[in-house]
């Protein structure tokens, strides 16, 4: 009779074990499958040109999607601020957003970017498979994706998805 | 100031419920009042601090970041007012204010108190440290920046959702009242007499998932313009669960009321349906599988509702080990009687919630397994396994009514012969005459036909002889029947077809001809898009629709809004697709009979279910 209780117990802690697990797995870096970029042009803010063959120049670049409309953009500013003075260098993607109101929203919270693209109509979006914004992407050598976060930006995000990454 | 407020009284809410907690178990107040106004304080605090959320939702301050992230100026004020439950943190708020109602509910209604409040305080306690430290709904987004705020989700804004939370949550919250009976039973076992109010608060909690979860599948019908009523999608499976083991529960706590029966069978499953709705919770909110309804992605959430989850079974299970009295394990029951249906019944409610729960959580398991690849599981499994079981257990759900607690032969013996036999007569002829005949529909309306002659019969019985007539169980049954059947024709027999047409070209659809008609451009505060007007001719009716593309510029979301014309016996379905040139569009129309039987099914057993007090008796 004593089989019972231990069989549900057994049970119970194999299924939630199996669901912490997962969980834990769910914030590794691994699991993200690389995917290679493909060649782009487009416009910056200040209306210079931008092709993806500048992206080639360094080992790895930081693409963050961001836009004056987007909660979760004033969200992780501060963070990025954060990561610009560390030295990494950021390439803003200003998605189907404003110019004016993108200008307005660098001035009063600061430029983190040493680059924006203007992507007014979503096209580089598009091309990169974003859905909404933020999303923030890591570039090797200017032709494959090897990170794709979609969602806010912090200090455990960066340290678990981005941080891996760039140390190899 | 007011989010402070709200967030101060919540966290004093937290407090008050700690304190009725330990009290209860330390001290053991002699004095229902005691439990009253402490559960009266709490739930008037959670209340307040609720009302305080929508002042910050009404007021457009988006110095607060849920309201930000979750509501527009622009957004009509009944969306404003509904917003609040249009995201992670404050559906949860909404969701303790529905478990803190239940529970002065039962406080008020029910005279034993001894532990029973003290262990629904237990799980209202957990999420309101949930809600306070993880999902605070009050944090502030400062400095005040020069956002508009970003908007609720285009799908969400829509009269179906607004009410579908609301509705599942009084279900979902409504299981924890059976759990802490239970509980109490369990720590001072006195007499089974106890248990009998499961009966009553398992129903209710059953009415409003039932109304709750075909809601949601109104809303998915209509919204998602894929013209389905059901996907299987983990998000429903986790409504699924609950709601089946609910079901075992009613009539397990039947049979113990009755019979004194079932008894351990009744508390494991207060404790299972209880882990059902809180593991559900965890599956839409972890982000642990994505669905068309996941909520914002955060692990720690996850691992905190993980084990809210886990921590209620193990107390649950250990006292239920601990202190059931086992020689009520053993039941004798004929073959023919009542108590073998009611085990029935139990033993495949909960064989198809385990089935479904096991489709839900496989690609975890097998993604874990597999060293990271996915899969997922679809309708495909989840049909093939479920509808077998399902019919069967309607088969049961025909013949049931008709037995007798203790039957040791088939009591009604050639009725239950005429129905079965006129049934599979008449199911034969209905498939045949009016429908494309094939083995399910002859089975499915075969089951149909029978659980409406059954449940005809008992009506007549208890006419005839004068006795009290239940009424919510007799409409409770019918409307599964009318669902069913809904289910059946609608499955078996719809016809679509994808078209692209220009302006005034028509396509034909079996022998019905549809044609678009005009196209014109839509303009609302919160959204701009297309209007088609497609006219659909059968025969000399000529009936009109209007689907539409909109979208919706603060969240850079753009959604279909399936053209619709409804009726009893079939509704015509259009949804766009892409825009091909000017005035030419992409679209698929789909036909499909009977469909609205399924959510007046559904409704039928919402209202029978809050019938559950109530007995008739013919004059």
């Amino acid at each position: 009779m004593k089989i019972y209780p231990l069989l549900t117990i057994l049970l119970a802690i194999s299924l939630f074990g199996l669901l912490f697990f997962q969980l834990f797995l769910n914030s590794d870096a691994q699991g993200f499958n690389q995917k290679s970029l493909a060649p782009f042009k487009s416009k910056l803010l200040n209306g210079d040109s931008f092709t993806s063959e500048e992206l080639k120049n360094d080992s790895l670049s930081l693409l963050n999607v961001w836009a004056t409309w987007c909660v979760g953009c004033r969200l992780e500013h501060s963070y990025l601020m954060e990561l610009e003075k560390k030295g990494i260098s950021i390439i803003g993607i200003n998605y189907k957003d404003d110019k004016e109101k993108a200008f307005k929203w660098l001035d009063q919270f600061g430029d983190p970017y040493i680059k924006n693209i203007f992507d007014d109509q979503g096209e580089v979006g598009f091309m990169l498979g974003v859905s909404g914004a933020p999303e923030t992407f890591l570039i090797k050598n200017g032709d494959s994706i090897v990170m794709h976060h979609v969602g806010v930006l912090d200090k455990k995000v960066w340290k678990n998805k981005f941080a891996p990454l760039i140390k190899k | 100031m007011i989010p402070e407020l709200g967030n101060f009284l919540l966290i004093f809410s937290m407090i008050n419920s700690l304190l009725l907690i330990s009290i209860a178990f330390i001290y053991p107040p002699k004095d229902k009042r005691f439990f009253l106004s402490a559960s009266l304080v709490t739930f008037l605090a959670i209340f307040l601090s609720f009302i305080a959320l929508e002042i910050s939702f009404l007021t457009d301050d988006f110095s607060v970041l849920y309201v930000a992230t979750n509501s527009n100026p622009n957004l009509p004020i009944y969306y404003k007012f509904a917003a609040l439950w249009g995201g992670h943190e404050g559906s949860l708020l909404l969701f303790l204010l529905i478990l803190a109602g239940w529970i002065l509910v039962f406080v008020l209604f029910n005279e034993d108190q001894k532990y029973s409040s003290a262990f629904m305080n237990i799980v209202l306690f957990a999420l309101l440290a949930f809600t306070v430290f993880l999902s605070n709904p009050f944090e502030r987004l400062l400095p005040i920046s020069s956002l508009s705020g970003s908007d609720l989700n285009p799908l969400l804004q829509d009269f179906a959702f607004t009410i579908h939370p609301p509705m599942l949550y009084m279900g979902y919250a409504g299981l924890v009242i059976p759990f802490g009976i239970a509980m109490n039973f369990l720590l001072n076992q006195e007499k089974v007499k106890q248990l009998e109010p499961i009966r009553s608060w398992s129903v209710v909690s059953w009415s409003f998932l039932t109304l709750g979860i075909s809601l949601g599948s109104w809303w998915a019908y209509y919204e998602l313009g894929w013209g389905g009523w059901w996907f299987w999608d983990p998000v429903e499976n986790s409504a699924l669960v609950p709601w089946l083991l609910c079901t075992a529960l009613i009539h397990s706590s039947i049979a113990t009321n009755a019979r004194q029966i079932f008894i351990n069978w009744t508390l494991a499953l207060t404790i299972l349906s209880l882990a059902g709705s809180l593991l559900g919770m965890f599956l839409v909110r972890s982000g642990i599988i994505t669905s068309v309804h996941s909520f914002a992605l955060d692990p720690d959430r996850g691992i905190f509702l993980l084990l809210i989850c886990f921590v209620i079974v193990i107390l649950g299970f250990s006292l239920f080990f601990l202190k059931s009295d086992r020689r009520g394990l053993k039941t004798d029951m004929g073959i023919y009687s009542k108590e073998f249906m009611f085990f029935i019944n139990n033993a495949f409610l909960v064989t198809l919630s385990a089935i479904v729960l096991l489709g839900t959580i496989y690609p975890i398991i097998y993604e874990i397994f597999s060293g990271g690849d996915q899969i997922t599981v679809g309708a495909p499994y989840f049909n093939l396994v479920t509808v077998p079981f399902a019919l069967i257990l309607l088969f049961f759900q025909a013949i049931g009514p008709l037995t007798k607690w203790g039957g040791n032969k088939i009591d009604n013996l050639n009725s239950i012969g005429i129905i079965i036999i006129s049934s599979i007569v008449l199911s034969y002829l209905v498939s045949y005459l009016f429908f494309s005949f094939s083995f399910y529909e002859f089975v499915g309306n075969a089951i149909v036909l029978m659980l409406i002659q059954s449940l005809g019969f008992l009506a007549f019985k208890s006419f005839h002889s004068q006795r009290k007539i239940n009424f919510s169980m007799i409409a409770g049954h019918l409307g599964l029947a009318i669902l069913t059947f809904g289910i059946t024709i609608s499955s078996l027999n719809s016809v679509e077809k994808e078209f692209v047409l220009q302006k005034n070209e028509s396509v034909l659809l079996g022998s019905s001809k549809i044609t678009l008609e005009d196209t014109q451009s839509v303009q609302e505060d919160n959204y701009y898009g297309d209007r088609v007007t497609f006219s659909f001719q059968e025969e000399d009716r000529i009936l009109k629709l209007y689907p539409e593309r909109r979208f919706y510029p603060a969240s850079r979301m753009e959604t279909t809004e399936a053209g619709i014309y409804p009726s009893v016996y079939k509704d015509v379905y259009i949804s766009l697709g892409q825009k091909i040139g000017e005035n030419a569009w992409a679209a698929k129309v789909q036909i499909k009979p009977l469909v609205r039987f399924i959510w007046l099914g559904a409704i039928i057993m919402f209202l029978a279910g809050l019938l559950v007090r109530t007995k008739f008796k013919f004059k």
